[in-house]
C-alpha cells in the first residue's frame, strides 16, 4: 500500500508542464515552379484512298518529361488556310499517330501541337504535302 | 458539509502530492519566465521567418503531375527547433508570377505536411523541400507554363534543444 501511495504521489508530482516543450510558428510563403511545353516535331503523312496516317515523334517539357497528348491541324497546300484534323484526329490525341478518315481530295500538310490539360506547346512546322486523290 | 474521514497514513500521503504539485507548477512556471538560465530567452520565443524560396524552385510541375515545394525557414532564436508540419494558410490563395489568367486557375493544390521531423539549428537558415507536396490538375491555365507560384503556408515547430 505504501509503496503504491509513494508512485502515486511521484506521477502528481511532476506535471507535464515542467518538461517544457515550446510550439513556435511562422507564416509566409513556400514556392513550387511549372514546367514550360516544348514544341511539336514535324510529322510524317501517309495517304490510302481517303485515308492520311499522321505520325509523330514525341515532344518533351522543359526540365525533362515526354508530353502525353498532341493536336494536330490540316492546312490546306495551296491556299494555307487550316483547321483541325477530324474523324480519327480530332481533339488531343494521346498517342503518337492517328489516321484521319474521309480526308477531301486536296493537298494537305499536317502540323503537330503538344497539350497537357490547358498547356498548349508551339506548333511544329508542317509536314511534307499528303495528296490525297 | 461533508465530512471525509482519512486515515492518517492517506492524508500524510496527499498533503506530499500536493507540496510536489505545487513545486512542479513552479518549477514549470521558471522554465517559462527565463529567470536566469538558458530558459530565459524560451518564454519570448521569437516567430519562425519565412523567407523567399522561389529561387531555389525547379521546374517540375506540369497538369496531371506532382513536384516539390521549397520553404525557406529562420529560426531566430538561441535554442535549435524541429519543423513538424507546414500547412496551407486557411485564407490566402496560391498566386503565380503569370498574372491574373494563371491565377484565376492555377490548378495547383498543396497538401497539408504533417510528421515532419525538419532540424534547424539556433539562428540558422535553410532552405527545406517537400517532395511531392503540390500537385497541378488539368484545370491549370495555359498561361501557368513556366509559372512560379507562391503557396502561403503556416510552418510549426517544437524547441528542440
Amino acid at each position: 500500500m505504501r509503496r503504491f501511495l509513494l508512485v502515486a504521489v511521484v506521477a502528481v508530482g511532476f506535471p507535464a508542464g515542467a518538461a517544457a516543450t515550446w510550439s513556435l510558428t511562422g507564416s509566409g510563403a513556400a514556392a513550387a515552379k511549372a514546367k514550360t511545353l516544348g514544341p511539336g516535331n514535324v510529322p510524317s503523312a501517309a495517304v490510302s484512298g481517303r485515308r492520311v496516317t499522321v505520325g509523330w515523334t514525341a515532344s518533351s517539357y522543359t526540365n525533362g518529361g515526354t508530353v502525353a497528348g498532341y493536336v494536330i491541324r490540316r492546312y490546306n497546300a495551296v491556299t494555307g488556310a487550316g483547321q483541325g484534323a477530324a474523324n480519327g484526329c480530332s481533339g488531343t490525341v494521346i498517342a503518337l499517330d492517328c489516321t484521319e478518315s474521309n480526308v477531301p481530295s486536296g493537298n494537305w500538310q499536317y502540323t503537330v501541337t503538344p497539350a497537357a490539360g490547358n498547356w498548349r506547346g508551339a506548333e511544329g512546322a508542317k509536314s511534307a504535302v499528303a495528296v490525297v486523290p | 458539509m461533508i465530512t471525509i474521514k482519512l486515515s492518517r497514513k492517506l492524508f500524510l500521503a496527499l498533503a506530499a502530492s500536493v507540496g510536489l504539485l505545487v513545486t512542479g507548477v513552479v518549477v514549470a512556471a521558471w522554465s517559462t519566465s527565463g529567470s536566469g538560465n538558458g530558459y530565459a530567452k524560451a518564454a519570448s520565443a521569437s516567430s519562425l521567418g519565412i523567407g523567399n524560396a522561389s529561387a531555389s524552385t525547379s521546374a517540375d510541375l506540369y497538369p496531371g503531375g506532382a513536384s516539390a515545394v521549397k520553404v525557406s525557414v529562420t529560426n531566430p532564436n538561441s535554442f535549435p527547433v524541429r519543423i513538424t508540419s507546414v500547412a496551407k494558410h486557411a485564407v490566402s490563395s496560391i498566386t503565380s508570377d503569370k498574372g491574373p489568367a494563371c491565377n484565376a486557375a492555377t490548378g495547383v493544390t498543396f497538401t497539408d505536411q504533417t510528421g515532419l521531423t525538419l532540424d534547424l539549428a539556433a539562428g540558422a537558415t535553410s532552405t527545406f523541400t517537400l517532395s511531392g507536396a503540390v500537385s497541378m490538375s488539368n484545370a491549370s491555365d495555359d498561361s501557368c507554363q513556366g509559372a512560379v507560384f507562391t503557396i502561403p503556408v503556416d510552418v510549426t515547430a517544437i524547441s528542440n534543444a
